[in-house]
C-alpha cells in the first residue's frame, strides 16, 4: 500500500485565499457530488447524448465493470451495438476518475466514425495520430490526458508501436479484435505489450475459422486463462469437428470471465420482416441516350485520366435523373471538348425520367406516406414537382434546412402520414419507424448507404413489416449493381450491421464506388462491363460465405451462453 | 460499427440519502457567475430551474442564454443529474477551487452544566482529575474539507470534513459539523478578522490514519485478485517455459536458451505490469478550511499524577453531546482514553501508550 504524504504545507497554502460563504457551500457541495460517483450505479447513461441504450447494454456495462474489472472481449453479434457499450464503459470509468487516458484502436476505416460517435455521444474530442502535434512531439502527445485514436495499421508501424508501449494507459479499446487473433500478427504483438490497466477487445466474430482463435484474444486479456497454447488445443479442440469443443462446460466457464456476448434472440431485438423490390424502369429514348453520352464522358476522361470525382459524380446523377446530369454540368462551363458537349445535348434534350411516374404510382399504391431518398438536390426538386403534379402531399428535409425546419418536416410527416422526400443527409438521426416504406429514387453503389436508408426506418419501434423499394433505370449500373446484391446474392436480407461484415472481407479494400466508377472507365463495351459485375458478384459471393462461415462457428460454440 | 436502434431506458440511481440537489447546485453555481436563476418544482415533483445567463458564461459553458435545467432528461431542458456534462463540468470548477472561510456560528450556546457534568466524567487511566473553573467563550475550531482517494484496479473516493479545535487539535463531536450545515452554510455568519492560529500538524497523521481505513476496506480484496492473477501468470509462463525445453519443435539449444530467456523477460514484464495494477495507492488532498467560533464552554481540569500536575481545558461546543476529545501528545490523534506520562504528564492515546503495559515509556518524554 502506499499512501501519499500530507503536509502541514498543504493547509499554509490554503489559508492563504479566502472565498465566501457561497462558495464554501458550492465547494461542499461540489466535493460531495464529485465522490458520490462511487456510490453510483451507472453514471454514463446520462451522460451520453442521443442514447437509449438497451437494458443488456447496461447489463453488459455492470459486467464489465463488477465481474471482469475491465478486462473483456465484447463479443455481441453484429448490430446489438457494441460500440456504444465500449462508449458507454470508457464514460464510466472517466466519470469515475478511473480513465484518464485511453487509447483506442480500430481499423482504419472505422477510425472517423470512432472520431464521430465519441464526440457526438460522449462529448469526448478525441485526438488521433493524424494530428500535427503527434507528428511534432510524440512523446508529449502521448503523455496528455484524453482519448487518443489510432488507426490499426498505423499503431502497430515499427515506429509507432513502440511509443504507444512506452506510454501507461488506464484504458485501451481494441474494435474489430479478430484483426489481432493471431499471436505471430504485429497487431497482436502491439496490444500484448502496451501496459493498461483495462482492456476491451470488441469482435462480433472472435472465432472466424477454428477455436484457437479464441485463444489468442482471451490470452491478450488473461495470459494463463486458457493455460498454453498447446494444452488448450489438446483440452478443447476436437480436430474432427472444430465447431464442437471438447470440455464444454469447462470452456464455457474460462471464457465467462473475460467474454459478454449479447444475441438478439436473447435480447429480443427481433425486427419485422423485410421485403426489397429492384423496379427496374424502361427509360424514356432520350434518357438513355444521356445515360450512353455521361458513359461516353467518363471514359473519355478515363484515356486522358482526369476527373475521377466529376466522373463518379455524373454517372450516378444519369442514373438519379437528367434533372441532376444538367445542374452539374451547367456549373461546370469551364469544361468542354466533344464528349462534354454531346453530354451537355443530351442533357437538354432529356427532360423527363420515367422513374418519377413509378414512384408516384408507389407511394400512392402505400397509402401516400412513404420515406423517399434521393442523393441530389435537383433530383429531390424533380421529385417535388412531380408529386405537386400528382397531387401526392409531402414534405422535403435536406440538409439545405436548418435543424427547427427539418423537424417540422419530420413532424408534418409523422402526423399527415403524407410523403417524405430526402436527400441522404437531410434525415440523418431521426426516428422514422412510423413509416414502413422506404423508396430509394436512386441507388447509390455502396450498399451500406442503402442499408443506412433502410435502416431509418427498419429498426427498433418497427412494428410491421417494412416494404423497400429501389428504383433503377434498365442498363444502368444500378440496375447491374442491384442485380447482384440483390437477385443473386440476396445481401439485403442480411440484418443490421452483417453488410459491414460482409464487405469487410472483400480482398480489395477500395469503395464499391470507386470500383464500379474504374468498371466504367476501364470496359470498352456493355459485355465488358456485365463481366466486371460477374466478378464482382463472385467476390461479394465468396465474403458473404466467409462471413457466414464465422458466424456458424461463433454459434455454434457460443451459443446464448455469455449473454450479459 | 452500426449506431444502435433506439430504446427508452430509464436507470434508477442509488444514491446516498444526503446526496445535495443536481438542480439547486446547478442553480446556485449558475448564479455565483451571474446568471439570474429561479428554481421550482416541476408537476411530476422533479426539480428544475430556469436560468437566464450573461452571454459570456452562456459560452463557457456551450448553453442558451436562457436556458431550463431539470434533473431528468426531457425535450427543451438541459439535463444536470449525476453524470451529465452540465453537472461534471460545474462540479470540476466549483470543486477545483480552494480556499479558507473565517466565520461565526449562530447556534445556541452549551449549557455550563451539561459541560461540568461531562467533564466530572471524564477519566484518565492512571491519573486523578479535579474538575476547576467553568466559564463560557467563543473558541474557534477549524473545519478541513478533504477528499480522500483511494485507487489500485478498482477506486474508491470519499469527501470528509475533518473537524478540529484550533487552539488544541481536540476533535469535536460530529453533531457541531452536522449542525453548522456547511453545505448550506445556513448556520454560519461571515466574519471580517484575521484567521485564527490554527493547529495544523495534527491534520497530516489524521489524514493517513483515515486514509487507512479507508484503504484498508479494500486491501484484502486487492491482493486477492492480485495474487489470483499472479498465480495465473506465473504457472502460464511456467509451463510455456517447460513445453520450450521438453518439446519436439526446437533441439537446438541456443535456440531454446533464447526462447527460454524471452520468456522469462517477458514474464517478468507481466508480473511488475499486475504489480503496478494491483499497488493500492491512498492519498488526500485538502480543498478547504472553515474557521467558525463557536460558543463553547471551556472545563479546566487539574490532572494529578504521583508528584506532578497539569491543567487540561476540556471543551463543549454548541450543539455538541459530548466533551471535545483531546489530541494526543504523541501521535496527535484523538485520544479517546487517554493516560498520562509520569514526568512531564503528556496526554497518550490507548495506542501510544497500551493498558497492559506495565511502566509507561512515554513516546513524547523518549523522543
Ligand atoms: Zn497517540
Ligand atoms: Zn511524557
Amino acid at each position: 500500500m502506499e499512501i501519499a504524504d500530507v503536509t502541514t504545507g498543504d493547509v499554509t497554502a490554503l489559508l492563504r485565499a479566502p472565498m465566501t460563504l457561497v462558495d464554501l457551500s458550492l465547494a461542499v457541495r461540489a466535493h460531495t457530488l464529485a465522490s458520490a460517483a462511487t456510490f453510483t450505479d451507472l453514471l454514463s447513461p446520462q451522460s451520453l447524448a442521443g442514447v437509449d441504450a438497451h437494458t443488456y447494454q447496461h447489463d453488459t456495462v455492470r459486467r464489465v465493470l463488477r465481474v471482469l474489472r475491465g478486462r473483456a472481449l465484447l463479443a455481441d453479434e453484429v448490430g446489438l451495438g457494441k460500440t456504444v457499450e465500449a462508449i458507454l464503459v470508457l464514460r464510466e470509468y472517466q466519470l469515475r476518475g478511473m480513465a484518464r487516458r485511453t487509447l483506442v484502436i480500430a481499423p482504419p476505416a472505422l477510425v472517423p466514425q470512432w472520431r464521430g460517435e465519441l464526440l457526438a455521444k460522449a462529448g469526448v474530442q478525441a485526438a488521433t495520430l493524424d494530428d500535427h502535434a503527434f507528428e511534432q512531439d510524440p512523446a508529449a502527445f502521448l503523455a496528455r490526458d484524453g482519448v487518443v485514436l489510432a488507426s490499426l495499421a498505423k499503431a502497430r508501424g515499427a515506429k509507432v508501436a513502440p511509443l504507444l508501449q512506452s506510454a501507461s494507459w488506464d484504458l485501451v479499446v481494441v474494435d474489430e479484435a479478430h484483426h489481432i487473433k493471431k499471436q505471430s500478427t504485429l497487431g497482436y504483438k502491439l496490444v500484448d505489450g502496451l501496459k493498461s490497466r483495462f482492456l476491451l477487445l470488441l469482435t462480433a466474430t472472435p472465432i472466424e475459422t477454428s477455436l484457437e482463435e479464441l485463444y489468442a484474444l482471451v490470452t491478450l486479456l488473461r495470459p494463463g486463462q486458457l493455460t498454453t497454447a498447446s494444452a488448450f488445443k489438446a483440452q478443447f479442440v476436437d480436430k474432427s469437428d472444430p465447431t464442437s469443443p471438447k470440455n464444454r462446460e469447462r470452456l464455457r466457464q474460462l471464457l465467462g470471465d473475460v467474454m459478454v456476448r449479447n444475441t438478439r434472440a436473447a435480447c429480443g431485438l427481433k425486427l419485422p420482416p423485410r421485403f426489397v423490390t429492384t423496379a427496374v424502369v424502361e427509360p424514356l429514348a432520350a434518357e438513355r441516350a444521356l445515360y450512353d453520352r455521361v458513359v461516353d464522358l467518363v471514359r473519355a476522361d478515363a484515356q486522358a485520366a482526369r476527373r475521377t470525382l466529376l466522373g463518379t459524380t455524373l454517372l450516378l446523377e444519369a442514373g438519379s435523373s437528367p434533372d441532376a446530369v444538367r445542374a452539374t454540368l451547367d456549373r461546370a462551363t469551364a469544361l468542354d471538348g466533344p464528349a462534354f458537349a454531346a453530354a451537355r445535348e443530351a442533357a437538354r434534350a432529356a427532360t423527363q425520367t420515367k422513374k418519377l411516374e413509378q414512384l408516384v404510382a408507389l407511394v400512392r399504391a402505400h397509402g401516400g406516406h412513404a420515406l423517399v431518398f434521393t442523393r441530389f438536390r435537383a433530383t429531390l426538386a424533380a421529385i417535388e414537382r412531380a408529386f405537386n403534379d400528382a397531387g401526392v402531399r409531402h414534405v422535403v428535409v435536406s440538409g439545405a434546412q436548418s435543424a427547427d425546419e427539418k423537424a417540422l418536416a419530420v413532424e408534418r410527416f409523422r402526423e399527415e402520414r403524407c410523403a417524405l422526400v430526402s436527400t441522404d443527409v437531410g434525415a440523418e438521426g431521426t426516428n422514422l419507424q412510423h413509416c414502413n416504406v422506404v423508396v430509394s429514387f436512386d441507388v447509390p453503389w455502396n450498399p451500406m448507404l442503402l442499408e443506412q436508408r433502410i435502416g431509418r426506418v427498419h429498426r427498433m419501434g418497427q412494428t410491421r413489416d417494412v416494404h423497400v423499394y429501389n428504383l433503377a433505370m434498365k442498363g444502368s449500373a444500378e440496375e447491374k449493381l442491384l442485380d447482384v446484391l440483390d437477385r443473386r446474392l440476396h445481401l439485403f436480407e442480411l440484418v443490421v450491421g452483417e453488410m459491414d461484415m460482409v464487405l469487410g472481407n472483400l480482398a480489395d479494400d477500395r469503395d464499391l464506388e470507386e470500383r464500379v466508377l474504374a468498371l466504367y472507365a476501364a470496359s470498352k463495351d456493355e459485355a465488358e462491363i456485365d463481366r466486371g459485375f460477374d466478378a464482382l458478384a463472385a467476390e461479394i459471393g465468396a465474403a458473404r460465405g466467409t462471413y457466414e462461415n464465422s458466424k456458424k462457428l461463433d454459434d455454434a460454440v457460443f451459443g446464448e451462453d455469455f449473454a450479459a | 460499427m452500426t449506431s444502435l436502434p433506439a430504446l427508452p431506458t430509464t436507470l434508477p440511481a442509488t444514491l446516498p440519502a444526503t446526496l445535495p440537489s443536481p438542480v439547486r447546485f446547478c442553480a446556485d453555481a449558475l448564479a455565483r457567475d451571474g446568471a439570474l436563476v429561479e428554481v421550482a418544482n416541476a408537476a411530476d415533483g422533479e426539480e428544475e430551474a430556469l436560468a437566464i445567463l450573461p452571454s459570456a458564461l452562456a459560452t463557457r459553458l456551450a448553453l442558451q442564454e436562457e436556458v431550463q435545467v431539470a434533473s431528468a432528461a426531457r425535450t427543451g431542458a438541459v439535463a444536470c443529474g449525476l453524470g451529465t456534462g452540465l453537472l461534471d463540468r460545474l462540479v470540476d470548477e466549483r470543486s477545483s477551487l480552494r480556499g479558507y472561510v473565517v466565520a461565526d456560528a449562530e447556534l445556541a450556546a452549551p449549557r455550563a452544566s451539561q459541560a461540568e457534568a461531562l467533564a466530572a466524567r471524564f477519566a484518565l487511566r492512571n491519573a486523578v482529575v479535579d474538575v476547576g473553573a467553568v466559564r463560557a467563550r467563543n473558541e474557534a475550531y477549524a473545519f478541513v474539507g478533504t477528499r480522500l482517494v483511494v485507487e489500485a484496479d478498482d477506486r474508491d473516493e470519499a469527501f470528509e470534513v475533518l473537524a478540529l479545535c484550533a487552539s488544541d487539535g481536540a476533535a469535536p463531536d460530529s453533531a457541531l459539523v452536522a449542525a453548522l450545515a456547511l453545505d448550506t452554510t445556513s448556520a454560519l455568519r461571515g466574519a471580517h478578522r484575521a484567521l485564527p492560529a490554527v493547529r495544523a500538524e495534527v491534520l497530516p497523521p489524521r489524514l493517513r490514519a483515515r486514509l487507512a481505513a479507508l484503504a484498508g476496506a479494500h486491501q484484502d480484496n486487492v491482493a486477492r485478485r492480485h495474487r489470483r492473477d499472479h498465480e495465473r501468470v506465473d504457472a502460464y509462463f511456467h509451463e510455456l517455459i517447460y513445453e520450450t525445453r521438453t518439446g519436439r519443435k526446437q533441439r537446438d539449444p541456443a535456440a531454446v536458451k533464447a526462447r527460454v530467456e524471452h520468456l522469462e523477460n517477458e514474464r517478468a514484464a507481466k508480473l511488475a505490469e499486475l504489480r503496478a495494477r494491483y499497488t493500492l495507492r491512498a492519498r488526500a488532498t485538502i480543498v478547504f478550511a472553515a474557521v467558525v467560533e463557536v460558543p463553547t464552554i471551556v472545563v479546566d481540569v487539574r490532572v494529578r499524577r504521583r508528584k506532578e500536575e497539569r491543567v487540561l481545558s476540556l471543551h463543549l461546543p454548541s450543539a455538541a453531546r459530548t466533551l471535545d476529545v483531546p489530541a494526543c501528545d504523541g501521535c496527535l490523534l484523538p485520544a479517546a482514553r487517554p493516560a498520562v506520562c509520569d514526568d512531564k504528564i503528556h496526554l497518550l492515546c490507548e495506542r501510544c501508550a497500551p493498558s497492559a503495559q506495565g511502566r509507561l515509556a512515554c513516546p513524547v518524554c523518549g523522543r
